[in-house]
């Protein structure tokens, strides 16, 4: 391995890094925000509603990420909407993210026991506080596993943007490669770029699931 | 003696097919405890979860004070203030402290300030000897401390009655003393409460009348006294027999 090279490649990896989180960090706050709206919808079964929200969660749960782009990207502006690579992608993993947020909010909605809603109803507490101040509150501690999971698969997820020439870092690596066969380098350093990336979300992640074990369940 | 607080009145619970709950007939007033006791499956756990709206009722009337509980009603929530509940898997609100969730329903509902609440769980707390577990999580606590707090929570809302299912059914047998004492010190003080509970010994203790359900209605009821030493019915004697190991 050439120290050189890593070096010179350095630069274009950081922009390509920071690209990456970008998209990411906006795609899994906006998943997060999607996967809460579609699991309340089928937690609290809304006539018609649900129906959509379950086919939405079907059709992006079963499909792959690299499928939904070629959609966003190459079938949109066929119908006259055509959107950016990066409103693409930020869009793309949004879709996917929020419904694998839904389903993991939606068990942990139904792992809330029933008596628990027994025993605040029973305290005197109207259903609506029952809701936001009991079920809620444990549901998305119970959820806390299956959002950890998630946004790491998320950020994972990103490697396929390249295929709608995204500048992210698989498309440097490939790019490099292609342009000056420095094979080793490249793929070192892309590696490198998202251990760096992940591993502290990983440690972050298994902390909080920790944390909200603990509390839960006390070991 | 005193009034009337808790009146039920021809109460028939079915589901489906099934009559669990077969014109079943009480008044509870202030200041008694009325124990019932029966086998598994006799409807009493149904019978106290009706006398709080948490199950709908096919026939008959329920009413405290003057005030009908309706379980399809829109005031529900109004008249289980004044209704508490203690259930057998204590159901403490585990993403919250000891404290939390003895204040959680006052400042929500009531509208107490969190600083009155809190002064008023700590006295409790007090008084069932876990002050020193204020800002645990229940996890953190034995079945028999969990019962206590589920019991000082209920005790939280001020409520006229307090229903009792079965709440040393899920604790070993070395815990359940802790709980039932709590239980005992409360009828001295005069609370008025419907318990359900296999424990005869302590139902003996506690109770001002027994009641016996059996498939979904009172075969017998009367002082502990008359109810244990002269039972009147043969059902009666066959169910104190099962519980007795003597010749």
């Amino acid at each position: 391995m050439d120290g050189a090279v890593l070096q010179s490649y350095l630069p274009r990896y950081v922009d390509a890094f920071f690209l990456t989180v970008r998209i990411g960090c906006v795609g899994i706050v906006l998943s997060l925000v999607i996967g809460i709206a579609v699991s309340f919808v089928m937690h609290f079964k809304v006539p018609v509603f649900k129906t959509i929200a379950a086919g939405y969660v079907e059709l992006f749960r079963n499909t792959p990420l690299l499928v939904q782009l070629f959609f966003l990207y190459f079938g949109l502006p066929k119908i006259g909407l055509a959107l950016s690579a990066e409103s693409c992608g930020i869009l793309g993993l949004s879709l996917l993210g929020g419904s694998y947020m839904a389903e993991g909010f939606r068990s942990g909605l139904g792992a809330v026991s029933p008596a628990q809603t027994e025993s605040a109803l029973a305290l005197g507490m109207t259903k609506a506080q029952v809701f936001t101040s009991v079920i809620l509150p444990e549901a998305f501690t119970l959820s806390v596993p299956a959002i950890v999971a998630n946004v790491i698969f998320l950020l994972k997820e990103t490697s396929v943007f390249s295929a709608i020439s995204l500048m992210d870092l698989m498309f440097t690596a490939k790019d490099l490669i292609g342009l000056y066969y420095d094979t080793t380098e490249a793929l070192f350093l892309l590696v490198g770029a998202y251990a760096v990336m992940l591993l502290p979300v990983s440690i972050l992640g298994s902390v909080v699931e920790k944390k909200a074990r603990f509390k839960m369940f006390g070991a | 003696m005193s009034e009337e607080i808790l009146q039920v009145s021809g109460l028939v619970k079915r589901y489906e097919d099934l009559t669990v709950l077969d014109r079943v007939d009480l008044s509870v007033r202030k200041g008694e405890v009325v124990v019932i006791v029966g086998p598994s499956g006799c409807g009493k756990s149904t019978f106290l979860r009706c006398l709080n709206g948490l199950e709908n009722i096919q026939e008959g009337r329920i009413t405290l004070d003057g005030e009908t509980i309706d379980s399809t009603g829109a005031k529900l929530n109004k008249v289980r203030e004044r209704i508490g509940m203690v259930f057998q898997s204590y159901e403490l609100f585990p993403h919250k402290t000891v404290l939390q969730n003895m204040t959680l329903a006052p400042v929500k509902v009531r509208g107490v300030s969190k600083k009155d609440a809190e002064a008023e769980a700590l006295q409790l707390l007090e008084r069932v000897g876990l002050l020193s577990k204020k800002d645990q999580y229940p996890s953190r606590l034995s079945g028999g401390q969990r019962q206590r707090v589920a019991i000082v929570r209920a005790l939280m809302m001020h409520p006229e009655v307090l229903l009792l299912d079965e709440i040393t059914a899920a604790l070993d047998p070395e815990m359940v003393r802790e709980v039932l004492d709590v239980v005992i010190s409360l009828a001295k003080e005069g609370r008025t409460m419907v318990i359900v509970t296999h424990e005869l010994a302590f139902a003996r203790a506690v109770a001002d009348r027994m009641i016996l359900l059996d498939g979904g209605k009172i075969v017998e009821e009367g002082s502990p006294e008359e109810f244990f030493e002269h039972p009147k019915t043969e059902r009666l004697k066959k169910f104190l027999e099962s519980f007795s190991y003597q010749e």
